[in-house]
Formats: C-alpha cells, sequence, structure tokens
C-alpha cells in the first residue's frame, strides 16, 4: 500500500507522538523511580532510531513526488518551531536540574537520562501538538 | 495578526478548484493550502508565484497588506 502525502504526514505526526510520549514516560519515570534506567536504557534511543528508519521506508513507499509533498514549507516551519521549542526546553532543564542536584532531589546520573529524554520528548511533542493544530 | 491577508480563497473557487486540486497543481500538501486561506501561514515568496502561476493571477491579485 502505497501512503499520499496526507497519509505519510499523518503517520509521520503519530509515529513522532508516541516517541515523544515514550521519551516524556521514561524521563518521569527515571525520576520517579530514581534511577536511570527505569526501562532497558536502550529503548528511547532505539525507538527513536526504528521510528526514523519507518518514516524513512514510509516515504520510499509513497514515492520521490509525495514525499516532497509532505516535506513542503509548512512542514519545514512547523519543524522549526518545535525545534526552537526543544532548543528552550532543553536550555531550561539546565537551571532545574542544577537546582535539584544541589538540592540533592536527584543523582547525577538520573539527572543525565532525564534531561536527555526530556529534551527529545520536548521537540517530538511539540512537533506533534504544532502538526496537528495547524 | 500579520498585517497580509489574502483572496486565494476566492480567487481558487472562481475557478473550480478544490483545495486539494491547488494543492497538487502547485505542489503542495492540502493543509499548507488550507493554511494559508486562513491566514495561519504566510508562504515563501516562491510559493505565492507558484499558486499566481497556476491561477494566472499576479501575487498582488492574491495577497494584499491593506486589510480592511
Amino acid at each position: 500500500m502505497r501512503p499520499d502525502a496526507e497519509g505519510l504526514s499523518r503517520i509521520r505526526r503519530v509515529l513522532m507522538g508516541v516517541t515523544g510520549l515514550f521519551c516524556l514516560s521514561y524521563a518521569i519515570l527515571a525520576l520517579v523511580l530514581g534511577r536511570p534506567d527505569p526501562l532497558p536504557w536502550f529503548l528511547p534511543g532505539g525507538m527513536g532510531a526504528v521510528v526514523a528508519g519507518l518514516i524513512a521506508v514510509m516515504a520510499i513507499l509513497a514515492g520521490q513526488a509525495q514525499a516532497r509533498v509532505a516535506t513542503d514549507e509548512l512542514h519545514r516551519h512547523v519543524a522549526q518551531q518545535a525545534q526552537s521549542i526543544g532548543y528552550w526546553v532543553a536550555l531550561g532543564l539546565y537551571p532545574v536540574f542544577g537546582l535539584a542536584l544541589w538540592q540533592g532531589w536527584c543523582s547525577f546520573p538520573v539527572a543525565f537520562a532525564a534531561m536527555g529524554t526530556l529534551t527529545a520528548a520536548a521537540y517530538l511533542l511539540a512537533f506533534f501538538v504544532l502538526d496537528a493544530g495547524s | 495578526m500579520t498585517g497580509l491577508c489574502n483572496n486565494l480563497k476566492k480567487l481558487r473557487a472562481e475557478r473550480g478548484l478544490t483545495q486539494a486540486e491547488l494543492a497538487q497543481r502547485a505542489q503542495v500538501s492540502r493543509k499548507t493550502i488550507n493554511t494559508i486561506e486562513n491566514n495561519v501561514f504566510i508562504p515563501s515568496t516562491l510559493l505565492a508565484l507558484r499558486i499566481a502561476q497556476v491561477l494566472q493571477v499576479s501575487v498582488h491579485d492574491i495577497f494584499q497588506l491593506d486589510c480592511e
């Protein structure tokens, strides 16, 4: 089955949203359980890689013309807005976790895991919300 | 508020084109045409020229700075 541009956009949005939710859940679990690997450590990165591969395969199946339409300038605009949000969230995490580490609320390994997955979640979920709303 | 408004919906309807048909001819997604029509997204000069070319009008016929 060859997806058209709209189908490809929908699949991309859902996959990125699910990956974002997974990253957010991983970070929350890490903080709540107080351990950097509440789930196998390779799952967030592995899921990201699998999802990127799936989106690429769907784009190939859709064909060059449909893939170009699915990555038109509105898509690039939305992706840039999401990157901007992800950037500021990532920066904002430093003072928040700096305070948490200073106060002894979490350990360095937990902060490292949570910050990494929250940074990814911020971009992915921002993309999902902005893309769904545009 | 962008200060930019457009007649895209009116011009498209006058030519009997759906958003999907215009999108296909301009090589963008239907959502892109929809967001332009609703003043949510401002297209690049390139896309504005391409849409104008498809509708066989000037860019100035589609987009205006003075909104009423």
